[in-house]
């Protein structure tokens, strides 16, 4: 038995062991996280599905519309892949204690190198289940594709995720080999990548912006072709597109076959420069990142002490501490952060620029609302899953550390307080003025602006408050990787809850309007009455939310052993 | 079987080893004590080839490790101060699938397995998952899952960390028997007595620099020959002489 084999067949011994722990020890658990993602992948199919149809009647623009949506969809699921094989490789070949374990054995470091990258496709493939496979099956459901489609569209998918986990773990490769001590840097230059793609998008879409919006074949046509450079024929996924496209009229298309191919030719060349260099350079890469040691010294009291105890003053001191060396924490770790920068970041870009965007007609009531809450549901869903991946664990990283500060002559009420402030103040921060920048730039009513950062505040409390208590509840004090703590039952729930607190806030928050400006169903005292009474019912449910949440948390960890 | 030839490794600009050259003899045990920081982990991993060195090199068995790592690392056992299991395979199941990377017949793999069960007491557990285990029942599983193919050289850190005094006497007796049948054994560690009680030869490391090497006598002899003293004694008189004593009782 090959080494290889030894270790993929251990591997799916040890999911297979975690699989029977899981089912055994909670159905409940399974159950929730089984039909959570169903419920995930039926929206997102729903969604696709009324998208496609809906442009399904222009058949001058329909089947462009289409070409295009699958080629930017392929497009930016590819750069968004080999971003993140680029950052799960680092680590994972690098940084992870199973790497050291591997190199001390006998296995060479191609074995090492298609064992880890193997791990980093079943990662991408997560992503491509929920996005890729509700779009293709919606896809062949709208143009009534016969079966074969299908059969190509798993085959094209199981090619091309290959594809973006080749190249990421080669540039992995690269960094760990040449750029050993520039971790903070490729980061940021990874950032500055996506800005730029960005900038380029606005700026191509600045140029409609005298142009006046009519759904046409024309102006679909203008506003496409500010976006042809995802249907470039050398990018991957511009041949993924064609070869479906070509499927779906006919499964046995010569077009079909021919971008198969030509993809399966460029997953096999790259699998072969992908081992080379794992040969060439893993282990000496591996020596060099272990080897590479920063000798920055902190002092000990900095910027964030004077100002958390300056913003914070009327909390206790111990809190205030604990408070502060959460925010190093956090800051001292560019792979968490700089998530948290690109997505926020993404969003005040485009809020920033809105008013280039051609369709907008900001002189309508209707648009300024209809964008306006499109932006604040944007930023909250964002936020919620946010509060999720870095709150959630919060209390699961003090882990084996916990009795530094359970240890501490402070009460464990307080633990919980401090953690549930810096996440909503972190919240807060990211959140109002984002929200702020959106309204203002849309000029929005001064009521309208006071209404969503109302909204915004409610949201910012209830999630953080929901975070908190499920770190409490579903501790997870073994792991140190906090996307290892939020895989789990605890994250999984917490994420749907906060999803579910999200909407009903919005969905609520947002009724009186809609019924006023989108449907015109009531008059404007109508309107004031009803907005009313939703500003009591959303109070109601954020204060509900939070005081149950801080009641159970606090209950729980008065008790919790560790 | 080890030969270090000016062996320096850099940690960015600081020096954890400084031109260090051994030499450790095969079917001999050699204890590598000095204080926090002084160099004995990166020596360890870069004689297991985890590290390379900045310059020098390193021989096991007569071959470069830099050039011959694979070959090396199949007759080589390196067990960490820090080991990693997979949590979710019981004990037994890790066994195997180490037995299996080191290609061992299956018959002789189970023997083995059996042999070691029986020497730790690990019978009652080794079927549950390594997650429930303590520390010790996981140093236990380590050092097993070290020596099961039968290693010419062990390389060692920090080998009793976690194990109770019963299990500390299986692990002295364990490693000396290893080296009567031949193994040599390279260990890195903080506990002292253990090192006078069980090396052949005993290396100090003061700031990256091996400052003395010999048997315990001929290391006595150079703690000015008085012959009520200990290693302890030794090791710190070493230190002040050659610099500041930094935290040895670690």
């Amino acid at each position: 038995m090959s080494t290889l084999s030894a270790l993929y067949r251990f591997r799916f011994r040890a999911l297979a062991n975690q699989a029977t722990q899981q089912l055994d020890n909670n159905k409940l658990k399974f159950i929730i996280v089984s039909s959570s993602a169903l419920v995930l992948w039926v929206s997102i199919f729903v969604f696709f599905h009324r998208s496609l149809r809906f442009v399904g009647p222009f058949e001058e623009i329909g089947d462009v519309v289409r070409l295009y949506f699958l080629a930017l969809f392929f497009f930016a699921l590819g750069v968004m892949l080999v971003i993140s094989n680029i950052i799960i490789n680092y680590s994972s070949l690098f940084h992870s204690p199973e790497s050291d374990y591997l190199i001390s054995l006998p296995v060479s470091s191609g074995r090492i190198f298609f064992y880890k990258l193997t791990e980093s496709i079943a990662f991408s493939s997560w992503a491509f289940l929920f996005l890729g496979s509700p779009l293709l099956i919606a896809f062949g459901i709208d143009r009534h594709a016969n079966w074969l489609y299908y059969v190509w569209t798993v085959l094209f998918s199981a090619v091309f995720i290959i594809l973006p986990a080749l190249v990421g773990s080669s540039f992995s490769i690269i960094i760990g080999r040449f750029l050993p001590r520039h971790r903070r840097a490729i980061v940021l230059a990874l950032i500055g990548i996506v800005a730029i793609a960005l900038a380029f998008v606005i700026t191509q879409m600045a140029d409609l912006r005298g142009t006046r919006f009519e759904f046409t074949a024309g102006w679909m046509q203008q506003f496409m072709g500010k976006l042809s450079f995802a249907q470039n024929p050398l990018l991957p996924s511009f041949w993924v597109t064609r070869g479906l496209f070509s499927a779906v009229e006919s499964a046995g298309a010569p077009d079909t076959i021919f971008f198969f191919l030509l993809l399966l030719s460029q997953v096999l060349f790259l699998g072969l420069v992908a081992h080379w260099m794992a040969s060439l350079f893993y282990f000496s890469g591996y020596s060099l990142v272990r080897s590479s040691r920063h000798d920055k010294k902190y002092k000990p009291t900095s910027l964030v002490d004077w100002l958390t105890h300056l913003v914070l003053w009327f909390l206790g001191r111990p809190l205030r501490l604990i408070i502060i060396k959460d925010i190093k924490t956090l800051m001292r770790d560019p792979v968490q952060w700089t998530q948290l920068l690109i997505f926020f970041g993404l969003l005040a870009i485009y809020f920033i620029n809105i008013k280039n965007i051609p369709y907008i007609n900001l002189q309508e009531n209707m648009w300024q609302y209809l964008v306006s809450s499109l932006n604040l549901v944007a930023t909250t869903l964002t936020l919620a899953t946010f509060t999720t991946r870095f709150v959630y664990p919060q209390i699961s990283l003090e882990g084996k550390r916990f009795w530094i500060i359970g240890m501490m002559p402070l009460k464990r009420e307080d633990i919980f307080y401090s953690k549930l402030v810096f996440a909503l103040a972190g919240a807060i921060i990211i959140t109002e003025p984002l929200v702020f920048i959106s309204s203002y730039q849309l000029e929005v009513p001064s009521f309208m602006l006071m209404h969503h950062l109302y909204v915004a505040f409610l949201i910012c409390l209830g999630l953080s408050s929901i975070a908190v208590t499920l770190g409490v509840l579903y501790p997870n004090m073994r792991e140190d990787n906090p996307s290892k703590i939020v895989s789990g039952f605890g994250g999984t729930l917490t994420l749907v809850m906060s999803l579910l607190y999200v909407l009903s806030i919005i969905v609520i928050g947002s009724l009186p309007s809609h019924l006023y400006y989108v449907l015109h169903r009531i008059n404007v005292e109508t309107f004031m009455q009803f907005q009313t009474i939703s500003i009591i019912v959303i109070s109601a449910i954020a204060i509900i939310t939070t005081g149950f949440s801080v009641w159970l948390g606090l209950r729980t960890i008065r008790k919790m052993e560790v | 079987m080890i030969e270090l030839k000016n062996v320096t490794k850099l940690y960015g600009n600081k020096k954890a080893v400084d031109c260090l050259n051994l030499n450790v003899p095969t079917g001999k045990l050699f204890a590598f004590i000095g204080p926090n920081g002084a160099g004995k982990t990166t020596t360890v991993k870069m004689m297991a080839g985890l590290l390379h060195p900045t310059s020098g090199e390193i021989f096991i068995d007569g071959k470069n490790i830099s050039n011959d790592s694979l070959d090396l690392k199949r007759i080589i056992a390196y067990i960490p101060d820090q080991p990693f299991l997979y949590e979710k395979l019981s004990g037994r199941e890790f066994l195997n699938f180490i037995g299996q990377v080191y290609r061992m017949p299956k018959s002789e793999l189970n023997a083995e397995i059996d042999r070691y069960l029986e020497l730790f007491q690990m019978k009652e557990y080794i079927d549950q998952l390594i997650e429930s285990y303590s520390l010790g029942m996981k140093q236990k599983i380590v050092i097993t899952a070290g020596i099961l193919h039968k290693p010419r050289l062990i390389v060692v850190d920090e080998p009793l960390v976690g194990l109770d005094p019963s299990n500390v006497k299986v692990v002295k007796e364990l490693f000396r028997q290893l080296v009567r049948n031949g193994a040599t054994i390279f260990m890195s560690t903080h506990i002292l007595s253990i090192a006078q009680e069980i090396a052949d030869i005993i290396g100090v490391i003061y700031q990256g620099k091996l400052i003395a090497q010999g048997t315990f006598e001929e290391l006595k002899y150079q703690g000015k020959n008085n012959p009520n003293v200990n290693l302890e004694d030794i090791f710190l008189t070493l230190c002040r002489e050659t610099g500041e004593t930094t935290d040895a009782r670690g």
